[in-house]
């Protein structure tokens, strides 16, 4: 599949019908200038094998296969150390360049406020803000309808989901706006006026092609996205939402807030791909080494595509609903846990730390007997970024995340 | 019964009118309906001559391990004597039969989606079509996996389709014990810590099968059970495997060379002994009947009753259907045993579904599907070729491990040749792949849901502002290439939102500049993004 670059719309202007997309220039101020990113990484990243606990003494004990070696010796699996007690999964080469460069946190032993071990329930909780079903919009959209109006105005789209499906985290009273790669040639522009007509009497559909059409209007004035797709899989989509990512980021009267959703990390077996012999150079296709690849690669490309003075002003938070099993299953992969790690980087990250209140991994430590205990809640991490990095009051976090009065805001995650 | 409730079950219920179709269903919509549902399944002819879940893992296992292994041996052989001629020969056959295979399956996974395609837009049992769809998502095998690649549509014809109205029980079942639900949830690698199978490898438990059967299957996850249901559960099933299996082939081409190959299997060795309760009943130890009497139980429960019946209704009835409607679907389901065509039928009877028009919006795929159906096309023209496959039983199991490949083995490279895609074949091909993936953009990827749980089916799951600007952009781009052929613009309005079509609608098609400009907005009008 070929994506071949839009360029009708922008001469011909259509979007102009819908909405006018005249720039504000005078806006840039101190607050209204800092990016947020938002990455999900769906399906439940096994936390201990993206941030191995290796100098935990049974570590090894328990991870069988999936842990051989300590960092530095060179085994298949060589982790990339962080401190005595963690290392990185040695595919994640640029984030840990970002870590030594004190650029990247690290939160390990982490959750949100949900325990039952559904993804989907888990997804949404997350994406919700809390684990009550009655609320219907997302903790991302609340925080947009929270932020003040200079924040907004003069941006067609303040905030923007990446992909072809709106996450549940950006959908509410906010209007937001979302992309994904253009896949058919251009409608002529009086077809579009026509139908514009026939959209403005639906109120549910209307407004939501409007955002549509502006996204793609934004898309075509930045040129080239770098998203020359190249086929399938949720790795290479990652590379190339973060490369557009870095594009949209970068425009002066571009989105502050962008979400990326990353799936598939859901691991019950051949989590490290590499203990059946099979194609692919005697390794069977295990898709969990290509995934840390992936992750790595797309990291790489929103350091390396942001400028640098828009790099200094982006926090990026990227999280999963649940961590894994500790106990390797029988079929060499992990099932649906508890705690897990997630990771806080950009050039506003206070980094260069493992934020973890670290519970052990003996018999005794675990949760039910089986997955690492979670003792940081998510939701501390995300109501302190909120709140240093976009300055949002301590009443507003708890519209953003109800009924979480409980759980702190971490504090120091973000340069002052 | 009125104009409108023709155009709403053709809408609603079906996958859009083909030309023609408002006609039929005008006399009596609810019985148009309801017919759907009567008589014996037959397997529709597109689907005749697709290789069975059992047969597609035989041959995947043949591929990859027994050719794999058993060149690669040979090779290690060759080298070992100097004879560098054939080291390179192995080399290229290994590299045929491995990296052919891989293309083979992604082809022959075009190819059976564009039959199963070509059934929903050329079928005059449309809401037939769409059950199979629904229960389909319900106990989805996606193709996530390289190994359910090539048996998606394998496993959706032998577990589902044959069965949306019959007894969810034995649906159920029947996707349990399919190698493509095995493969997808991992059970086929589910052995019990303390069989003798287990004890002997050290092999154990995978819960994720056993977790997704409370969790997305029967109960749902408010169903009202725990973390220890699903432990006992996933040791009731366990030994539900199909043969062969990679990770333990050693074992099983040792023991079980006579079982018929790629099939589902019990292995009494590998099942965790025990009595395990379920849900407040306890099961005594067993072999196959034990997992069996747990699932007739899940599948009877009335949290599962209500939790399929609010699925069903949020379908075809709105994103929050009325309690009440729930209520009286699940009623049904409990009274008659898990029969779906009596659910089903209760669906079609009430009154709610018949008011409230429109407030459904179509998934992607579907919204594609009507327009194709609109138009009367198909893709790819005409019936689609199945893919031949080796045959299994040319492998001579009594010869030992390997020692079969001192004979023949490269015969089976020649029999797949992979030149059937040139040419008109070709074309073909790569119509389907574009529909494909004109639907992915729109932000749903066919026989590819993100997970076990399906796609969601409510009104924010696909209302996303990209997602409609690329269903937009990809009817009026239909329009321009078929709008030509197609009914005058007025008539082509009438033949397929009839009386759901708004005034204003009715002005702006009047009034196009062109005849394809008058298709593209029907196409694209939020009317027919509705149902």
């Amino acid at each position: 599949m070929i994506i071949t670059r839009r360029t009708g719309l922008k001469s011909l202007g259509a979007a102009a019908l819908w909405t006018s997309l005249t720039p504000n220039f005078a806006l840039a101020n101190a607050q209204t200038d800092r990016r947020f990113l938002f990455i999900f990484l769906r399906g439940g990243m096994d936390g201990l094998s993206a941030v191995p606990a290796y100098g935990e003494p049974n570590f090894k004990a328990l991870r069988g296969e999936l842990a051989d070696g300590n960092p530095g010796e060179g085994t298949r699996f060589d982790m990339l150390k962080l401190d005595g007690l963690f290392a990185l999964n040695p595919d994640l080469k640029a984030m840990h360049g970002l870590f030594h460069s004190g650029e990247l946190t690290v939160v390990h032993a982490a959750c949100h406020g949900y325990r039952d071990r559904s993804h989907f329930d888990a997804q949404d909780a997350f994406d919700r803000g809390t684990i009550d079903k009655a609320v219907k919009t997302g903790w991302l959209n609340r925080t947009l309808v929270s932020l003040p109006t200079e924040w907004k105005t003069g941006r067609d789209n303040c905030a923007m989901g990446l992909g072809p499906t709106l996450p549940l985290s950006l959908r509410g009273d906010a209007q937001v706006g979302s992309w994904s790669p253009p896949s058919a040639p251009n409608a002529s522009p009086d077809t579009l006026e026509r139908l514009a007509a026939l959209y403005k009497r639906d109120g549910k559909l209307g407004p939501v092609l409007e955002k549509g059409l502006s996204a793609s209007a934004m898309g075509n004035a930045m040129g080239d996205m770098g998203m020359e797709g190249k086929g399938f899989g949720s790795a290479v989509a990652f590379i190339e939402y973060a490369h557009a990512a870095a594009t949209f980021l970068n425009s002066k009267d571009g989105p502050r807030l962008v979400t990326i959703d990353y799936g598939n990390w859901d691991s019950h077996s051949d989590q490290n791909g590499r203990s059946v012999p099979g194609p692919n150079n005697g390794n069977y296709a295990g898709r969990f080494p290509e995934f840390y690849l992936g992750l790595d690669r797309g990291i790489a490309a929103l350091k390396g595509g942001l400028e640098p003075e828009v790099w200094a002003k982006t926090a990026i938070v990227m999280v999963t609903e649940f961590g894994r099993t500790v106990r390797i299953n029988g079929t060499r992969g992990t099932d649906h846990g508890t705690g897990g790690a997630a990771f806080l980087l950009g050039g506003a990250v206070k980094g260069g730390r493992v934020l973890a209140d670290w519970p052990g991994l003996k018999d005794g430590d675990l949760l039910d007997g089986r997955d690492l205990k979670p003792t940081t809640d998510l939701r501390a991490l995300a109501k302190g970024v909120l709140r240093e990095h976009l300055a949002v009051a301590d009443a507003t976090l708890e519209v953003v995340f109800p009924g979480s009065e409980a759980v702190k805001p971490l504090e120091g995650l973000i340069k002052t | 019964m009125t104009a409108k409730d023709a155009a709403i079950a053709v809408n609603r219920f079906g996958l859009g009118a083909r030309p023609g179709e408002l006609d039929a269903a005008a006399g009596d919509p609810k019985r148009w309906l309801l017919e759907q549902l009567e008589g014996p399944y037959e397997e529709p002819e597109e689907l005749k001559g697709f290789a069975t879940t059992a047969a597609h893992r035989a041959d995947y296992f043949y591929r990859y391990m027994v050719v794999g292994y058993g060149l690669g041996a040979a090779q290690k052989e060759a080298k070992a004597k100097g004879d560098t001629a054939k080291v390179e020969k192995l080399a290229a056959d290994i590299k045929r039969s491995l990296g052919g295979y891989v293309t083979w399956a992604a082809e022959n996974f075009v190819i059976e989606y564009g039959a199963r395609t070509n059934i929903a837009l050329t079928t005059d049992r449309p809401f037939r079509e769409r059950l199979v769809r629904f229960w389909s998502n319900h106990l989805v095998v996606p193709v996530i996996k390289q190994q359910t690649q090539v048996i998606a549509g394998a496993y959706e014809r032998e577990a589902i389709r044959p069965r949306v109205t019959g007894k969810f029980a034995d649906m159920l079942m029947a996707s349990a014990k399919n190698p493509g639900m095995l493969v997808f949830l991992d059970n086929l690698e589910s052995v019990g810590p303390s069989s003798a199978y287990g004890k002997a490898s050290g092999k154990g438990l995978n819960e994720n099968l056993a977790r997704e059967i409370l969790e997305l299957h029967t109960m749902g996850v408010e169903g009202g059970y725990t973390q220890a249901d699903v432990i006992e559960l996933a040791k009731g099933i366990t030994g539900w495997t199909t043969w062969p299996v990679f990770s333990s082939m050693d074992y099983q081409t040792q023991a079980r060379r006579g079982d018929p190959p790629g099939g589902f299997v019990f292995y009494q060795d590998w099942h965790e002994p025990g009595d395990f309760t379920v849900v407040g009943k306890s099961y005594p130890a067993g072999g196959l009947a034990q997992g069996e009497a747990m699932l007739e139980d899940l599948a009877r429960k009335p949290a599962t009753a209500r939790f399929l019946a609010t699925k069903l209704a949020r379908h075809f009835s709105a994103d929050e259907p009325s309690a009440d409607l729930v209520k009286r679907l699940a009623d049904v389901y409990l009274a008659h045993d898990t029969d779906l065509s009596e659910m089903t039928r209760a669906l079609v009877e009430a009154d709610e579904v018949w008011t409230g028009a429109q407030s459904k919006l179509k998934q992607p795929e579907d919204y594609a599907i009507s327009c194709y159906r609109a138009l009367g096309l198909t893709v790819g023209g005409g019936a689609v070729p199945p893919m031949p496959l080796y045959d299994f039983d040319t492998y001579d199991r009594d010869a030992g491990n390997w020692a079969w490949l001192a004979g023949d083995p490269f015969g089976v490279l020649k029999s797949r040749s992979l030149d059937q895609f040139k040419g008109e074949r070709a074309q073909m091909g790569a119509n389907i792949a574009n529909f494909y993936n004109d639907v992915k953009a729109m932000g749903q990827s066919p026989w590819n849901a993100p997970g076990p749980q399906g796609w969601y089916d409510r009104w924010s799951d696909w209302a996303g502002a990209d997602s409609m600007l690329k269903r937009v952009e990809w009817s009026l781009a239909l329009a321009t290439t078929e709008g030509e052929r197609a009914a005058d613009p007025r008539a082509f309005l009438d033949t397929t939102l009839g009386a759901l079509a708004p005034g204003d609608l009715k002005d702006a098609v009047a009034r196009a500049a062109t005849k394809p400009q008058g298709i593209g907005l029907v196409l694209a009008s939020p009317d027919f993004q509705r149902r």
